[in-house]
């Protein structure tokens, strides 16, 4: 391919660039859009240079007449590369299968690929267990109603503070939040501070 | 210079119902107390209650913790289902045990007295025996 005459150096150096502004970005996130930009600007700059005179025609013309898009020739084309009439839409899919015009900028390629992970996080409301909980002070004041995401945990001393805990039900973590939600809105403690705490009090 | 207090978790409404009237018999009682020498403010003993709603299956003393700010050390105390049948006794024994599990761990340092731990924690067994 046209970018095989890349030296290894000049890729070595483009690497620890982008590494330098990637890394900085997931250090400080505020910034990552703009290290994102920096990051494309070096990679355009970088190509630029290396392609400065003769552009790319030079870097491709070391390539022989076999290595050229030919209609039906190359082996990476797919068969919808070949347009009506016969016309070639130069596209073709990388080592890494991604389709890519001849220009090897990326090509449209059927929009986003549905997600195949099945995971969940723990504040997702599916069905991972899940337990509620009433808390209470050292002097037995009802405090709160809570979800706790990991029913075997036991909670430290810093947590109880001197007071006690009750777990309530168990189950998967969308029917729990439906009951703490309805608890919350007609019976919240104290230390209930969602913005829809005491919405039906007395209901 | 240190306070005794209590904290507990229940698996369920009826672990609750079954150790609440011991639990706050021991808070009034540890109220009235104090440990010294002690090398941190606070000794706490965390019961965790087996009930309808979960089981942590723990029974007796145990999970020595210390606090990372060093303001307490505290002490898990189990109760299991079938201890919900004497609790009386079962938490009376756990003190004990409970002596000679800090002591193992704080024999070396020179903030602790061993002896002056007996002392309130035999003390406060017996205050707690005359309230239930």
């Amino acid at each position: 391919m046209w970018f095989d005459c890349i030296p290894q150096a000049d890729c070595e150096e483009l690497s620890f660039q982008l590494g330098e502004v990637l890394g900085s970005a997931l250090i400080n996130r505020k910034d990552l859009k703009s290290n994102i930009l920096q990051a494309r600007t070096k990679v355009k700059d970088f190509v630029r240079k290396l392609f400065k005179g003769g552009g790319k025609k030079k870097a491709l013309s070391h390539l022989n007449d076999s290595d050229t898009v030919k209609p039906g020739t190359e082996p990476n084309l797919d068969p919808t590369d070949v347009g009506p009439g016969g016309t070639v839409n130069r596209q073709f899919r990388d080592a890494n299968g991604r389709l890519r015009n001849a220009d090897w900028t990326f090509a449209y390629d059927g929009g986003p690929k549905p997600r195949t992970s099945v995971g969940t996080h723990g504040n997702t409301a599916a069905d991972q267990p899940a337990t509620l909980y009433e808390r209470y002070d050292a002097d037995g004041n009802f405090l709160k109603h809570g979800i706790s995401q990991d029913p075997s945990k036991r909670y430290t001393q810093a947590e109880l503070d001197g007071g006690y805990l009750i777990r309530i039900q168990t189950g998967p973590r969308s029917e729990i939040l439906k009951i703490e939600r309805n608890l919350v809105e007609t019976n919240p403690g104290p230390l209930n501070k969602e913005p829809w705490a005491g919405s039906r009090s007395g209901k | 210079m240190a306070t005794i207090d209590f904290s507990a978790e229940f698996g369920g409404r009826d672990a609750a119902g079954v150790i609440l009237p011991h639990f706050k018999a021991l808070k009034s009682v540890a109220k009235t107390v104090l440990l010294e020498p002690f090398p941190y403010p606070k000794l706490v003993f965390i019961f965790r209650v087996d009930g309808e709603v979960y089981e942590y299956g723990l029974s007796g003393v145990g999970n020595l913790d210390i606090d990372s700010n060093g303001q307490y050390l505290s002490v898990d105390v189990g109760i299991t289902l079938e201890d919900r049948m004497d609790v009386k006794s079962k938490i009376q024994k756990a003190l004990q045990d409970g002596q000679n599990l800090i002591a193992s761990l704080l024999t070396d340092n020179d903030e602790f007295d061993e002896g002056a731990l007996r002392n309130l924690l035999d003390q406060l067994c017996a205050e707690y025996a005359k309230l239930i």
